[in-house]
Order: C-alpha cells, then sequence, then structure tokens
C-alpha cells in the first residue's frame, strides 16, 4: 500500500527530471515536454496531499493547474513554431541575436 | 458554506468585471474596425482602463474579503491596483504611435494589455494561493505572447522564447511551493496558512523548503539576482512599450503576491525569509547596477538597472516593519514613474528605419529635443536617487527603515550601490549633452507620448518636492496587511 510518502518521493523525482530537462535537453520541443512533466509532478503533489488530508481542495487546484498547463503550451507552441520559420532551427544554442 | 458568489460580493469585483467585459467587447468589436482607423481601439482600450479606475475610488479605505475569502479588497490591493492601471494607461499611450510605426494591429495589443492587466489586479487581491496563481498565470501568458508580438523581428521572438521558457519553469517552482505549503498547512487559504504556520505540524525542513520555492518562484518575476538573468534580454528585444509594462506592472504586481505571502501567510517564519530576501537585495542592487555600467543598449541599461531597483524595494520587505512595508510601496510607485517614463522616452525615438535604442542615437538629443532630453535628465536623476526627486525620497525612506529594523549593513549596501549607479545614468546624459549630434533627420513626436512624458516628469518631481501625500497614502495602504508588525526574533521552532 503506497503511503503519502512514495507519492511525494515520486513528485519529487519527476520535477527533478523535468527541472534537469529545462535546462540539459538542447531541443525545444523536449524543453516544453520537460517543463510539463514538471508541471504534472506539480499535481501529482497536489492530489496525493489532497488524499491524505481527505479534501477534495487537492484534486479540484490539479485541474486549474491543468487549464493553465495548456494555455502555455499553446502560446509556447505558438513562438517555437514561429521562431522555426525563422530560423529553421529548433536549437535553443542557434538563437543568438540576443546575448543568452 | 456560502460558495455561490452573491450580488454583494459582485459589487465588490466591480473594478474586475468593468475590465473583463470591456475587453471582450473590444476583443470581438476590434474585428469590425477598418485597419486606418486602429487608434480608436487604443481610445477605447483607455477608456475601459479610465472605468476601471473609476470603479476602484469607492473601494479606497475599506477593508473587506469576499467571495468566500479568497479575494480581499483592501488598501493594500487598491494601491497595487491603481500603479497597475495607470501603468497600463501610460503603456496604451506611448503605444499609439509606436504601433504606426511597426505597422501592427491594435486590437490584440491592447486587449492583451488589458488581460494582463486584469491578471495584475486579481494577484493584488488574492489572498488565496489558487487565485493568486491565476492571476500570475493571466498575466504570464498575456505577456508571453505581447513579448513576441513582432511575429517578423527575430529578436521579438527569441526575447519570448527565452521569457516562455523561464518563466513556465519559474511557475513550476512557484507552484510546487504552493503544493508543499497545501499538503503542509492543510489549506490554500492565506490566514488558514498562517495559523498553521504558527504552530508548524511535520518537519521544519519541509516548511522552509516550500518558502523557498516561493521565493524562488516569485524572485523570477521580480527578477531579482540570482533569477534575473532572463531580463535585459527579454526587455532588449521585447517591444519597448511592453518592455516598460513589464518592467513595471508585473514587478509591482509580483512584489504585491511576495508581500502578502510572506506578511500574511508567514509571519511565524519571518527569520528564515527575511535572511534569504537579505541575500536576494543585496545581490540585485550590486550585480544590477555593476552590470548596468557597461550596457550600450538603453533597453538592457534600463533592465539592468530594474533589477537593480527591485533589490531597492526588497529592502523594505526585510525590514517588514509598517514603514518598511509603506517604503517599499512608495518606492514601487515612484520607480513606476520614473521606469516608465525613461522608457517612453526610448519608445519616442524609435522612428522609421531608426531603432532608437543605444545610446549613442541619443547623442546631441538635446539640441534636437531640448525638452525631451530634459525629461531624461529628470528621469536619470531620479533613478539615481539624487534630490530634489521623488527617487531620492524613495531611498530615504527604504534605508531609513531598514537602519529602523536593525538592518544598518543592508542600508550601507544600498547607499554605496546608489552611488555607483550614478555613474550610467550620467553616462546616458553625457551623451545627450556632449556628443555631437549624429543624425539631422526630423523627431515627431505624438501628442499623447508627449502628454505621458510630462506628465511622469511631473510626477518626479512633485512626488520629490511634496512627498508626504504619497507616504501617507502608502502607511494607509499597508497597515491593510493585518500582520504588518512582525518581532524580528520570531521563528519556526
Amino acid at each position: 500500500m503506497p503511503t503519502l510518502n512514495h507519492f511525494l518521493v515520486l513528485s519529487g523525482l519527476l520535477f527533478a527530471i523535468g527541472t534537469a530537462g529545462v535546462f540539459l535537453r538542447r531541443n525545444l520541443i523536449t524543453i516544453l515536454l520537460s517543463i510539463e512533466i514538471m508541471l504534472n509532478a506539480v499535481n501529482l503533489t497536489f492530489v496525493a496531499v489532497g488524499r491524505h488530508l481527505g479534501t477534495v481542495d487537492g484534486q479540484i487546484i490539479t485541474f486549474f493547474v491543468m487549464t493553465v498547463a495548456a494555455a502555455e503550451a499553446a502560446v509556447g507552441l505558438a513562438i517555437v513554431i514561429q521562431l522555426f520559420r525563422l530560423r529553421e532551427s529548433l536549437n535553443p544554442d542557434a538563437f543568438t541575436s540576443l546575448k543568452w | 458554506m456560502q460558495v455561490v458568489p452573491t450580488m454583494a460580493d459582485m459589487a465588490w469585483l466591480a473594478p474586475e468585471l468593468t475590465l473583463t467585459v470591456g475587453l471582450l467587447i473590444l476583443l470581438i468589436g476590434g474585428l469590425f474596425v477598418p485597419r486606418d482607423r486602429q487608434s480608436a481601439i487604443v481610445w477605447a482600450g483607455f477608456v475601459v482602463l479610465g472605468a476601471t479606475l473609476a470603479a476602484l475610488v469607492p473601494q479606497a479605505g475599506r477593508d473587506v474579503t469576499i467571495a468566500n475569502g479568497v479575494f480581499a479588497v483592501d488598501g493594500f490591493a487598491v494601491f497595487i491596483k491603481v500603479i497597475a492601471i495607470v501603468a497600463a494607461m501610460i503603456t496604451l499611450e506611448t503605444s499609439r504611435h509606436w504601433l504606426t510605426i511597426e505597422g501592427v494591429r491594435a486590437t490584440e495589443y491592447v486587449v492583451l494589455v488589458m488581460t494582463a492587466t486584469l491578471g495584475m489586479m486579481v494577484m493584488a487581491s488574492g489572498v488565496d494561493l489558487v487565485t493568486m496563481f491565476i492571476g500570475l498565470e493571466t498575466m504570464a501568458v498575456s505577456f508571453y505572447v505581447m513579448v513576441g508580438y513582432l511575429k517578423p523581428n527575430r529578436r521579438s521572438n527569441e526575447a519570448a522564447l527565452k521569457y516562455f521558457v523561464l518563466g513556465t519553469f519559474s511557475t513550476g517552482v512557484l507552484i510546487y511551493g504552493m503544493a508543499w505549503t497545501y499538503g503542509l498547512a492543510g489549506s490554500t487559504r492565506i490566514a488558514d496558512i498562517a495559523i498553521a504556520a504558527a504552530s508548524p505540524e511535520g518537519s521544519i525542513v519541509a516548511w522552509r523548503f516550500a518558502i523557498m520555492l516561493l521565493v524562488a518562484g516569485l524572485g523570477f518575476k521580480i527578477a531579482a539576482v540570482p533569477f534575473h538573468m532572463w531580463a535585459p534580454d527579454v526587455y532588449e528585444g521585447a517591444p519597448t512599450p511592453i518592455a516598460s509594462f513589464l518592467s513595471v506592472g508585473s514587478k509591482a504586481a509580483s512584489f504585491a503576491m511576495l508581500i502578502r505571502l510572506m506578511l500574511e501567510a508567514f509571519p511565524s517564519a519571518s527569520s528564515d525569509w527575511r535572511s534569504a530576501l537579505y541575500v536576494l537585495a543585496a545581490l540585485s542592487m550590486t550585480v544590477g547596477n555593476i552590470a548596468a555600467m557597461t550596457q550600450n543598449n538603453l533597453k538592457r541599461l534600463l533592465a539592468y538597472s530594474s533589477i537593480a531597483h527591485a533589490g531597492y524595494v526588497t529592502i523594505g520587505l526585510v525590514a517588514a516593519t509598517p514603514r518598511g512595508i509603506s517604503a517599499s510601496l512608495v518606492y514601487i510607485a515612484v520607480y513606476a514613474c520614473m521606469q516608465m517614463g525613461a522608457f517612453a522616452i526610448v519608445t519616442a525615438l524609435r522612428q522609421k528605419g531608426v531603432p532608437g535604442e543605444e545610446l549613442h542615437e541619443f547623442s546631441g538629443l538635446a539640441h534636437r529635443r531640448p525638452w525631451m532630453a530634459f525629461a531624461m535628465l529628470i528621469f536619470m536623476i531620479a533613478l539615481g536617487g539624487i534630490p530634489p526627486t521623488a527617487g531620492f525620497m524613495g531611498k530615504m525612506w527604504l534605508f531609513g527603515a531598514a537602519i529602523d529594523s536593525g538592518y544598518v549593513w543592508l542600508a550601507v549596501i544600498g547607499v554605496a550601490n546608489s552611488v555607483l549607479s550614478v555613474y550610467y545614468y550620467a553616462r546616458v546624459v553625457m551623451w545627450m549633452w556632449m556628443t555631437p549630434q549624429e543624425s539631422e533627420a526630423p523627431l515627431p513626436i505624438a501628442p499623447s507620448m508627449a502628454i505621458a512624458i510630462s506628465l511622469a516628469a511631473a510626477a518626479v518631481i512633485i512626488g520629490g518636492l511634496f512627498p508626504d501625500q504619497l507616504f501617507t497614502w502608502a502607511e494607509s495602504s499597508a497597515r491593510a496587511l493585518g500582520v504588518v508588525s512582525v518581532a524580528p526574533a520570531l521563528t519556526l521552532r
């Protein structure tokens, strides 16, 4: 029977994987996916904690986070597509008009 | 428990509802406005923001919590909302001429400025983690689009990408901190969190972890060192009026959220977050000012200067006394005037075929446009903290509050940094007066732009000569925060 701590450790791991992905991967789509992993780690935390506390708040908040994540993904993909049209590349290191 | 919003609650939401209805009407109505009448949309947006400001007037001096305890209408919220709305209005006014030069559509631009303002207003009023989060994201997503608004422009797109990646990353950090806070406190309401944090159950390390995640997530939004690296690039690539709105509105609303979270949710952990913010403030001031010295692009220079100013504002929160918080609020208002004025002049220099961002493009401005150079001089000495400007009074209160609370060294770092910063502000002035002008091209200025710049300059001077009014208002706003006097010795056991 998994306890709260199991869920927290799992979500912590997922969050760390997402964080590492944002800084280590060199493909914009993978970076966007890493951010999604981070947000889903947060969702897991909310649901697990909500269940532990015996309230539905955590599960409701998850829907808010999912909505926000969807809005962010829409804007993010639009930005990536526009950049790809201009630069024909998905490698963030290729974008050097500004000092990174 | 009453969950359905009552009509009385709706009346308290009048400013937010005005803005929401107005921007929805504009979004649809804008489709029917012909391309050569785009200026009408900017006017309509200006009027809606004005109506929102008017709807805010009856809320002055009130202190209620509505909508089942997630939304506060108090002096503190009203103060921040006024700054956000006025910043949005100035942004629209300075954008009018700029929009025709860039040749971009006005409708979406105006609507996005308004959605961002709506987000800021919710952030200022939110007393529940979820409400704050939704407000923050409404603002942030609007800004992601606005920063990349110049679609064919590579720099604008790159800035949008950079802001988007680091912005969503910081959102992830912030909401993770909220998840931990919710788990530890068992509630997302600020008031309940304060009660739970006063006698913490569970591990102290977990509480500290949650607070540090929240501070880091908001540190990105206020562009405090070491979470600042996005700011210079984003400000440089973003459309100039948007960079100005980003550096003022977004920063003011994020500070509101940070101040409310720290003071109202975690007063019992004050020694923890105060030491964290101490480091942030000292680093932001020093790194921001030193990095600004070598910049030749005005937008980058102002970006680093805004990082340094985030450090100054944080001093008031470190002090965490009523005096410190009101000094922070005063400085946010003063900073809004100086920063938006300086950015407005950079926007004004943008002409067909002339970027108008580099320092050398300011050469001889004193001969080409004497009053504009004079206004820039006022903004520069105000940003540098030289009397008789409001920038000087604001800094004096901040450093005074820090000394009152026993943070003498923080005040010393602040004063040293102010002296340091005069160097690069003076550099701008030197270029305007001491160098021969490069271009003979005419520099037409739209009347709306001239009015916006003059008003900002006047506000900076009047605020410096008669500061009492502003300070009294800020003090009563700070008092709205229930637990503003935290004893320095209190900590999580």
